[in-house]
């Protein structure tokens, strides 16, 4: 489906309103639903995975230890008495309970990796600088953002020679690790903080900061919602209503 | 008007208004020399996490994280120094949140979340406290307390509320075990937590001092 097709130009794409809408929709269903109603984020978010971003998948090996860890813990020490009141079991085998638990809890952590993983992935960092350029009114945190993310790499070039040259001198042993820390990190403050002055002068040189009392160069046309983004917060919406009526209905 | 002179106008309190630095951005009175300060630390402080993250990693040093929390600290308190308005150090947590994610190439919920919550606590530390070496060092406490907390605090919102439930349970087998008893775990826990309390501090007036150095150092 290339119109669900991040990135070509001239093709509708979801944008940073409907990434927000599907994100907040699949943690509510998260963390207000149980057992087998799980199910439905879950189809839900891998649906929202295929269409957008099958990358975000790869993340997941962030769980590939935690979630055997888990199953097995809750498999070998679940109770029936831990389990909550108003609540029935599928289940009275206390293995196979704390089995379901832990399936249970794991199936949530993957909803939630996979729907914040969605977000990251398929929202431009420059829209999501720009959203909140739009709810705060300025354009700074954008400035911030952008400076920090270019600065960062001669930064870390910096950091690393230093870090090379106090090791060649014996440091960063155990036995001298505060003081080669010390070392390292003041001098690359100092270094960085130094630098600021080039840096602030270099951008009011530029009219950053400077009061708009004309249209400017620098104002930004923000995004409008797009149809894909409306159908994203109205499926969303549904969802949830659906998944909270199922409940009501069915327990 | 030389680069010395601006100096002095700020650390003096006054600024001259016939240069474009008095202008302001728009975002709660930050000039553009507050947000340069606050995007270099941040980016040192992103650097900081990889560079010498991986160092301490080789090392197989215990309490690294603990480690890198104070370095974060060290850096906070630095940018409130710099920067004594509130907003400045929760600007630089998320931007160094967002820094992270692009740096690692893959969505890591739970550091993103320990980065936030950390300068969300320096930052409310050092709001409602003044900016003082008092409140450095708190701010330091809670940030490092909340890197042991962590844990405890996000898998149970990853994986739900059963996750305490097996963390108690866990203790209780785990002294059986050891035969140690349950009080006695909480004691150990307890010093684990005043570890972390202390590290805070201590990053919390080191960062404090280096800032006024730093001031000094920068006006010569």
């Amino acid at each position: 489906m290339e119109i669900l097709t991040r990135g070509k130009a001239g093709t509708a794409a979801l944008g940073v309103y409907g990434a927000v809408a599907l994100l907040l929709g699949a943690l509510l269903l998260a963390i207000t639903m149980g057992v087998v109603f799980l199910l439905l984020p879950l189809a839900y978010v891998t649906t929202v995975f295929i269409l957008f971003s099958r990358d975000s998948f790869r993340d997941l090996r962030q769980l590939t230890k935690l979630v055997p860890i888990i199953v097995i813990a809750s498999t070998l020490l679940w109770q029936e008495q831990y389990q909550p009141s108003g609540t029935s079991s599928a289940t009275s085998f206390p293995l196979m309970l704390g089995f379901l638990v832990g399936i249970e809890m794991s199936v949530r952590a993957v909803v939630m990796v996979l729907a914040i993983s969605a977000f990251v992935r398929t929202v431009d960092i420059s829209e999501l600088t720009g959203l909140l350029e739009r709810l705060s009114g300025s354009e700074a945190f954008s400035f911030v953002f952008g400076l920090a993310f270019n600065f960062t790499q001669s930064l870390e070039r910096i950091a690393r020679d230093t870090l090379n040259a106090i090791k060649l001198r014996g440091g960063f042993r155990v036995r001298n690790l505060a003081v080669s820390v010390r070392h390292l990190l003041s001098s690359t403050t100092l270094k960085a903080l130094a630098k600021s002055e080039d840096m602030a002068y270099a951008a009011e040189a530029r009219a950053f900061g400077a009061r708009r009392e004309m249209p400017s160069p620098l104002h930004r046309d923000y995004p409008n919602a797009s149809w894909l983004d409306v159908a994203a917060l109205a499926g969303t919406t549904g969802l949830v209503i659906l998944a909270f009526v199922l409940r009501l209905a069915l327990t | 008007m030389s680069p010395s002179t601006h100096r002095s106008d700020r650390n003096s309190g006054t600024e001259t208004s016939s240069t474009i630095r008095t202008q302001r951005s728009g975002f709660r009175g930050f000039s553009t020399r507050d947000l340069v300060y606050v995007a270099v630390l941040a980016a040192v402080w992103a650097v900081s996490e990889n560079v010498l993250g991986a160092q301490l990693h080789a090392m197989n040093i215990p309490f690294s994280g603990a480690f890198l929390t104070a370095i974060g600290v060290f850096l906070m308190v630095t940018c409130r120094s710099f920067v004594p308005k509130p907003g400045s150090i929760l600007m630089m947590g998320v931007v160094v949140a967002l820094l992270r994610i692009l740096s690692i190439g893959a969505v890591v919920i739970s550091p993103i979340i320990a980065i936030f919550m950390e300068a969300l606590l320096v930052e409310l530390a050092m709001t409602f406290g003044g900016t003082s070496v008092v409140t450095s060092s708190i701010g330091g406490m809670l940030a490092e307390v909340w890197t042991f907390v962590h844990p405890f605090v996000v898998q149970p919102l990853l994986f739900g509320l059963s996750m305490l439930v097996i963390y108690g349970r866990t203790i209780s087998v785990g002294s059986k075990i050891l035969g140690i008893d349950p009080a006695n775990i909480v004691a150990i826990i307890l010093a684990f937590v005043a570890i972390h309390a202390i590290a805070g501090l201590v990053a919390g007036v080191v960062g404090w001092r280096f800032s006024l150095g730093a001031k000094r150092v920068l006006q010569r």
